[in-house]
């Protein structure tokens, strides 16, 4: 045991924390099935904090790499981890009313959250191939189970195995694209890859654009762009609901973390070559989802293909990356997976709470939901305010930062196909609003039951939006800092 | 105190909207009077504004700049000038009256609020002298007005709430694709990061007159259809009898009274200094529309059979002149469309209050079902005289000194843009005359029409300091038209020399 052994240890730390919490929970969940959920749930969050803690102590050293240039320390790794264990964290509280009515065992149920969290995190931290293959399976398989944790309802097995299918083939065209570039440079590495690049600029083989498409194949499905989306509404409608809200913001953001990583650092010297192809994503996901989701009735589906629509206005942001405005792209990027995370799990709190007593995802189903419990009225209002893009939203600087960078490449035809597909978006998010408030009750509405866990992730997340929206200064700085560690 | 005046005056209605928002059940009854006197303090406050501004000078006065966001050189950035000094002290008259006037009953709490929360917006659009702090409240005052016309409107209520809200906000969408271009514009040309407006204003822009694609023609564009869907100028006015006639009285008022200001506003504070070589170019149609809006607007008031969407369709033609004043680029026609803006804001809120009068009683606003309410209702038929009159410009009221600067200055223009804009004074006469002869005068045609109550105290009380108004604007306007003069004189100028490059950077 050297010096830089130890050394690994710790800078491995959060994600270790997460692997021992993991396999204990479910060790003593094994053991004692019987017994106290508390000690499950309460080792959970103390797992969680202790791997916050050590990110941030993280934070404050030097970036390297580690095991031979399989993974990258840096703030943009931890910046990712931070934003992982959080969504995570808002999961487990939103989770929490299902947990204690003895829908989700407890044990499995946290294995598998805390395993997706360590592969999302250890997404960010891959600059090596096989660690971002490894860390996506872990990730996608710790979904695919949790997506079929409602085993009482046929929507939810059926999802998941629509998902582990679909999910399973876009791997295998992802695996098919490493073998294509380790084909060419000969090596895994991020690194190697963007120096066989810079050498060759003229004599790069074919099969290196096919690896590439392939790839772009593979993280498409994750990130839901279209084509690669049919299988979200399905998956998010099947689904628990605080697993969907889990999938749709925390895998979303360790896709494009890994996207960023892959392809902007390494291949950003070819994006010329690749561009198009991420800009017809960005529009046919924007439009394609927007328009959607207009005629859903069901709330889960809309959100579903609403998630698809702010992946395609992240997709803007990733066309217009060059090496001039790389800092101001990236950092939109980030920043709007930030914001979205925060509105998107507010927004499904609400439902939660709406359907906690008895499952309704009708829209219809909540006329005059907003007036019986204002509170939850105001908090989804201001969630859809948010989504829409209105200021002083985290959702509206969000956007600003996008259609930002969009501007500053010359884009402006796909920053005004942007703010077209904004406005179209607001229709069906002022639908839920208008639904709530201006509709006459026409069921009665089903007491709603206080439930604490609920009501802090709705305090967190709306404050959290509200701050990103008035007071972004602060995250500004650590997203130019994460941004400026990646090159 | 003079430092924070514009703050406090931004930020206290929204004070006022919460603490009605969490106002106890059990004080119900003197929720509507705490509201009232919320938004009377305010009122007062806004008068102290016409102590500290000084008429002599065109700059802003009593700014206030903290920094906000410092990688956008975004700060909140406040200041009053001539030019918006009477439309923030018209909000805050017309925020009481509409909050004392509401007979609503239902979620009488949330409906307070909206109104406060929205006289926050609107002041801080109108005080707002930082581009992005300006968007923000842009953007926020359509969210109270959503839910008024939706929660507490007529039938077709969220067809037309939907379609306001949707229809303003794609305007207010390419707007920020302008200002984002325009923030980066800058800072390609003098290196840092400002969205201050004053800062903006010495931006050059590439301008190209042979091409119609060149960057400032488009940026214009952009920000005018922003701004003429809320005017709303022709052809973006397909909203405005929709929202009108589907609001609740209190949400007509306001929304003809201050929101289609903003349009105007929004004109004379960024579109017409920040590009004004497009201005030039685009003039003559932007004038044409007007010119259309005025006539076609009128026409269409003449075929309504509804007293509420006969209102609404004059406000088109009404706001088509004040803008035909601010695009002729004189000194009358801008200080007129001002004062014009003013008077309209007075004698449209009156307006539609009368039409609430009248609905509250007899639950219709189709003109046919009236007839002869002279006799019953006498108090009534003076108040609705005098604002009629004050609508179609009857000289010692204010709508006659607005025209007649609007038509003077479009004279010195053009005198074709004159006599087609003086057909308003004979449509308007038509159309509104021969509306009040067929609700108040002749026999009494309906039986139900004889029981009628005259005005209650209340709605007395709700309309006197409007009637006051219009007579004092009307018989002596100076009090109103000094402290414009030199903002209208400076915006002209900087108008008149951006092409010269002479522009003075004014912090």
């Amino acid at each position: 045991m050297n010096a830089e052994w130890l050394n690994n240890i710790f800078y491995l730390s959060p994600l270790l924390v997460l692997a021992a919490t993991s396999i204990f929970v479910l060790l003593l969940h094994a053991f004692h099935p019987n017994g106290s959920k508390w000690w499950v749930l309460g080792l959970s969050f103390a797992g969680l904090t202790i791997s916050l803690i050590t990110t941030v102590q993280l934070w404050y050293l030097d970036p390297r790499y580690l095991f031979n240039e399989a993974i990258k320390v840096d703030h943009f790794s931890l910046f990712f981890t931070e934003l992982a264990l959080f969504l995570t964290f808002l999961t487990y509280l939103t989770s929490y009313p299902s947990i204690k009515q003895n829908l989700f065992p407890v044990g499995e149920f946290s294995f598998f959250l805390l395993s997706a969290c360590m592969g999302m995190s250890l997404m960010a931290w891959a600059s090596d191939l096989m660690t971002l293959f490894l860390s996506l399976e872990l990730m996608s398989i710790s979904a695919y189970v949790l997506t079929g944790f409602r085993k009482d309802r046929l929507s939810s097995i059926e999802g998941a195995l629509k998902y582990f299918l679909l999910g399973a083939f876009s791997t295998g065209f992802f695996l098919f694209g490493i073998v294509l570039l380790y084909a060419c440079t000969g090596s895994t590495q991020f690194s190697s890859i963007g120096y066989f690049l810079m050498n060759s600029q003229f004599t790069i083989p074919a099969i290196f654009y096919i690896g590439i498409a392939l790839l772009i194949i593979g993280m498409g499905f994750k990130i839901a762009a279209v084509p690669f989306h049919m299988w979200v509404p399905d998956v998010y409608e099947g689904a628990p609901t605080s697993v969907t809200a889990f999938m749709a913001t925390a895998v979303k953001a360790a896709s494009f973390s890994a996207i960023i990583r892959l392809f902007l650092v390494p291949l950003l010297s070819i994006k010329a070559n690749w561009e198009i192809i991420i800009f017809v994503l960005a529009i046919a996901t924007m439009t394609v989802g927007n328009i959607a989701a207009l005629v859903q009735n069901n709330i889960k589906r809309m959100f579903a293909y609403s998630s698809i629509a702010h992946a395609g206005y992240i997709l803007i942001a990733l066309t217009a990356v060059n090496s001039q405005i790389f800092n101001l792209s990236i950092g939109a990027m980030l920043f709007y997976l930030l914001a979205y995370g925060l509105m998107t799990i507010g927004a499904f709190s609400v439902l939660i709470y709406g359907t906690a007593a008895q499952e309704r995802n009708n829209l219809n189903d909540y006329a005059g939901f907003g007036f019986q419990y204002p509170y939850l009225g105001l908090a989804m209002t201001l969630f859809m305010a948010s989504l829409i893009g209105l200021p002083p939203t985290a959702g509206f600087m969000g956007k600003f930062y996008i259609f930002s960078s969009a501007i500053n490449a010359q884009l402006y035809g796909l920053a005004i196909i942007g703010m077209i597909n904004s406005v179209i978006s607001s229709y069906y998010y002022l639908r839920v609003v208008v639904v709530f408030y201006m509709k006459e009750r026409q069921i009665e509405q089903p007491k709603l039951i206080f439930s604490p866990a609920i009501t802090w992730v709705l305090v967190i997340t709306a404050a959290g939006t509200l701050l990103l929206g008035i007071l972004p200064t602060g995250f500004f700085r650590m997203i130019t800092s994460s941004v400026a560690s990646l090159l | 105190m003079e430092h924070n005046l514009l703050s406090i005056l931004i930020f206290l209605p929204l004070i006022g909207a919460v603490t009605c928002l969490l106002w106890p059940s059990a004080w119900k009854n003197s929720l509507k009077s705490a509201a009232v006197m919320i938004s009377l303090i305010e009122f007062s406050l806004s008068l102290l504004l016409l102590v500290y501004f000084d008429p002599a000078t065109y700059q802003v006065q009593l700014t206030q700049k903290i920094p906000w966001i410092q990688q956008l050189g975004t700060s909140y950035f406040v200041g009053i000038d001539g030019i918006s000094l009477w439309l923030v002290l018209l909000t805050t008259f017309l925020t009481p009256i509409v909050i004392f006037s509401a007979t609503v009953t239902q979620y009488q709490k949330a409906y307070l609020s909206c109104f406060l929360l929205l006289e926050t917006a609107m002041m801080g659009a109108f005080l707002s002298l930082d581009i992005i702090l300006f968007y923000v409240f842009w953007e926020l005052m359509l969210v109270p007005m959503y839910f008024i016309i939706g929660v507490w409107g007529g039938a077709r209520r969220i067809y037309a709430t939907l379609k306001f809200f949707i229809y303003t906000f794609a305007g207010g969408v390419f707007m920020l694709l302008s200002i984002i271009f325009l923030v980066y514009f800058y800072h390609a040309q003098f290196g840092t990061f400002s969205t201050s407006l004053l800062d903006l204003y010495s931006v050059r822009l590439p301008y190209d007159s042979i091409r119609f694609i060149n960057p400032q023609n488009l940026l214009f564009l952009a920000f005018a259809v922003a701004f003429m869907i809320k005017v709303p100028m022709f052809p973006f006015h397909t909203w405005l009898p929709d929202a009108h006639v589907e609001a609740p009285t209190g949400g007509s008022v306001i929304l003809a009274g201050v929101l289609l200001k903003m349009g105007a506003y929004g004109f004379l504070r960024f579109a017409m200094p920040l590009f004004p070589e497009s201005l030039k170019y685009f003039s003559p149609w932007l004038i044409a529309l007007a010119l259309v809006g005025v006539i076609y607007g009128a026409c269409l008031a003449l075929a309504q059979k509804d007293l509420k969407k006969l209102v609404a369709y004059s406000s088109i033609s009404h706001m088509g002149i004040v803008m035909l004043g601010l695009f002729v680029l004189t000194s009358n026609g801008v200080t007129g469309g001002i004062f014009q803006m003013l008077s309209h804001g007075l004698s449209t809120g009156a307006l539609f209050m009368i039409v609430g009068m009248i609905y509250d009683r007899r639950h219709t606003k189709e003109i046919a079902a009236f007839g002869g309410l002279t006799k019953v209702m006498p108090r009534f038929a003076v108040f609705f005289l005098i604002v009629t009159l004050s609508s179609i410009a009857l000289p010692t009221t204010n709508g006659f000194i607005g025209e007649f600067l609007i038509l003077t200055g479009s004279f010195e223009r053009q005198p074709i843009y004159a006599i087609l804009g003086g057909t308003t004074v004979i449509l308007g006469a038509y159309y509104m005359l021969w509306t009040y002869q067929r609700v108040m005068f002749g026999p009494i045609r309906h039986s139900e029409n004889k029981g009628l109550l005259d005005l209650n105290w209340q709605e007395t009380v709700s309309l006197i300091p409007i009637i006051v108004f219009i007579f004092w604007m009307g018989i002596y306007p100076k009090t109103f038209l000094k402290p414009m003069e030199k903002s209208v004189d400076y915006l002209i100028e900087h108008y008149e020399r951006y092409e010269l490059g002479i522009v003075e950077k004014t912090t």
